[in-house]
């Protein structure tokens, strides 16, 4: 992975003493709240229902095991003992005390990690396939881009006061894991007739109040102007994007508003007018972000690998963890295999700072000691030899990390929701800690096979609620949760918005209406190969609807 | 009914304001407003408990009696004063500490 050379951690050092004093001046009541707020937001922290909550960046998701033990560290001695790993690859501890910062912050710089540019009208996490470098469909591991990415919008002047927040994706692979399409810039890694690898250009998607699916505004943008290129969509949105409204900001309203093609020529004149000599990404360079996330140098296993194979045909559990959490490297003899941060009944993507320093471990273990964390708030350990993996099973099982339910109904992504958050407007956890209850038994999930629901409780939707299978969206109507329902959305290559079923349910209500519609789904279905969203796209909302509606 | 409340600056703390002027953690202990004029002077001195760099984002909160006590009425405020309503998991140590 990246290391950081002196600049940068001379940069983040200056940044972490920087804030230390802010922090002082503000304690010592030199700085008002006013003054201070966007200073502590430059820094991650922000003020939420009970406490601070720290927002620490995880580029594109990839940590090492030094790394996720100190966040442990940080957990058990500066919060109360666990972390949250969001939808944006990062991961928020949700007890600090301001005064702690400085230190977390510092504690943070001696691994290389920081928490800068998650707040604030910049650019923010670049975010990535959480399989990138090992996934067996991979063209291209988008990591090192995603790293010229960041380094180039780490505090660049230009685009440090955009209009609103922006968010950018790489995925590597044809099969989309990054959810690039409903990002600000979504980029596809993809080899064009002449097989050059290059990178297919999506501009202006996003969820929130107003969603879209991003247009593709570029078949093909080569390496060489990945910078330049994405400088010219930015620019095009710093300048004519809205600053009077924060609820039209973003680029995808300037998009809708002015339309893709619009958007491709205005981008395309600037690219052209601007093309940066320094900007352009040489041969050399990348080769060097290449070398930083190179595969390990993976010894080779037999294939068929005997381990793997015979404890998959005497253990029936092992056999269904191994079918769900585990896919394809591009190594044979490896799989990438995936840690559910979702145990039945428990929370969507918390972890402990047991559980933590246990991955930490089994990443050094058995997997080259590398970690990931996904979008949908899982763990990865990329690079692990079957032939290792009934050990690694077992030793999941003992830290209760072994949830064999990776893409299943239990596998739902929630924000955290106004158990936490001061925007949200009703309770996503409990809701998927009852959903999660209710198909997490006796075999349930894996009848229902591959289905995606996602819980947003606000229309900021952290959750996702909109590219979920069935989607689930807290609000508050005269003082009361009402949660509104949408199937059919999808967050991969086939992106599309949930459509609304009608009228929300109440807390009590809601779970039984997933229930209907798992119920109505498992009578339509064709069979068991035709999973939810395939059936959904054959037979529309309107069976949906009707189970929920038109018989009550 | 209402109460005063706000976040404490040095750790986000939910405090409240009580009848002695001072910022505590406990909704029960707090001093009660039972009019608009007296909301207005609970959160005159929240004023000056923010300019003392004591608290942040003072707001008024209504409240009722109920069988076990004065408690929030919104479900936002009751999570404010009672915490999240799951069980997050925390480490030994952690719990210790704190």
């Amino acid at each position: 992975m990246y290391r950081y050379d002196n600049f940068d951690a001379t940069f983040v050092a200056e940044r972490v003493a920087q804030f230390k004093d802010q922090v002082a001046r503000r304690l010592a009541g030199e700085l008002t709240e006013d003054q201070f707020r966007p200073l502590r937001l430059m820094n991650g922290v922000y003020l939420q229902l009970h406490a601070y909550m720290l927002r620490v960046a995880i580029p594109y998701g990839t940590l090492s095991p030094r790394q996720l033990r100190k966040l442990a560290h940080i957990a058990r001695h500066y919060d109360k003992g666990y972390g949250h790993f969001t939808t944006r690859q990062n991961i928020q501890f949700n007890w600090p005390a301001l005064a702690d910062c400085p230190a977390i912050l510092s504690e943070l710089a001696n691994v290389e990690m920081h928490a800068i540019q998650t707040s604030g009208n910049c650019v923010r996490n670049v975010t990535a396939d959480q399989f990138a470098g090992a996934a067996a469909d991979e063209i291209e591991d988008p990591r090192p881009y995603c790293e010229l990415l960041r380094q180039w919008s780490s505090l660049n002047p230009e685009f440090s006061f955009l209009p609103r927040k922006f968010k950018i994706a790489i995925a590597g692979a044809p099969h989309d894991r990054a959810a690039v399409k409903v990002h600000d810039i979504g980029y596809q890694i993809v080899r064009n007739a002449d097989g050059e690898i290059g990178f297919a250009a999506y501009v202006g998607g996003g969820l929130g109040r107003s969603p879209f699916v991003a247009h593709k505004i570029r078949d093909f943008v080569p390496k060489a102007d990945l910078l330049n290129y994405t400088a010219a969509i930015l620019r095009v949105y710093n300048l004519e994007g809205r600053r009077d409204n924060k609820f039209k900001a973003r680029i995808k309203i300037l998009v809708h508003e002015k339309g893709a093609e619009a958007m491709r020529d205005a981008v395309e004149a600037e690219f052209a007018r601007s093309r940066d000599p320094d900007l352009v990404l040489t041969p050399e360079i990348i080769d060097r972000f290449k070398s930083y996330f190179a595969l390990p140098d993976l010894p080779s296993r037999p294939v068929p690998a005997q381990n793997f194979e015979g404890r998959r045909a005497q253990d029936a559990d092992f056999a269904h963890f191994a079918s769900q959490n585990v896919v394809a490297h591009k190594v044979p003899g490896y799989g990438v295999v995936s840690i559910s941060l979702k145990p039945i009944g428990g929370i969507p993507g918390d972890v402990t700072a047991e559980q933590m320093e246990a991955v930490a471990d089994l990443a050094e273990t058995y997997a080259h000691s590398e970690v990931r964390v996904a979008h949908e708030q899982n763990l990865v350990l990329p690079h692990v030899a079957l032939d290792d993996l009934p050990a690694l099973y077992d030793r999941l099982k003992d830290s209760n990390l072994a949830t064999p339910n990776i893409g299943l109904v239990t596998d739902i992504i929630s924000c955290p929701g106004l158990d936490y958050c001061s925007l949200a407007t009703a309770r996503s956890i409990p809701i998927a800690q009852r959903i999660s209850e209710r198909f997490g038994h006796n075999g349930r999930a894996a009848e229902i096979g591959e289905l995606h629901i996602n819980i947003s409780g606000c229309i900021n939707a952290c959750g996702h609620h909109h590219v979920a299978h069935i989607g689930i969206l807290g609000l508050e109507k005269k003082g009361v949760e009402t949660y509104q329902i949408t199937v059919g959305g999808a967050a991969d290559e086939t992106c599309a918005l949930g459509e609304v079923l009608g009228p929300g349910f109440s807390s009590e209500s809601v779970v039984d209406a997933v229930e209907a519609i798992v119920e109505t789904y498992l009578k339509v279905r064709k069979s068991r190969d035709e999973d939810f969203l395939s059936t959904y796209r054959r037979v529309g909302a309107a069976p949906f609807k009707e189970v929920l509606y038109e018989r009550a | 009914m209402q109460v005063v409340s706000a976040s404490r600056l040095t750790d986000g703390s939910v405090v409240y304001l009580d009848s002695r002027g001072d910022w505590i953690e406990s909704l029960a202990c707090a001093r009660i407003f039972d009019s608009e004029p007296d909301v207005q002077a609970g959160l005159e001195q929240a004023k000056a408990a923010i300019a003392a760099s004591k608290i942040i984002d003072a707001f008024a909160v209504p409240v009722a009696q109920s069988a076990d006590g004065l408690h929030a009425i919104s479900l936002r405020n009751a999570i404010r004063e009672l915490g999240p309503t799951v069980a997050f998991k925390t480490s030994p140590a952690a719990a210790a500490r704190r």
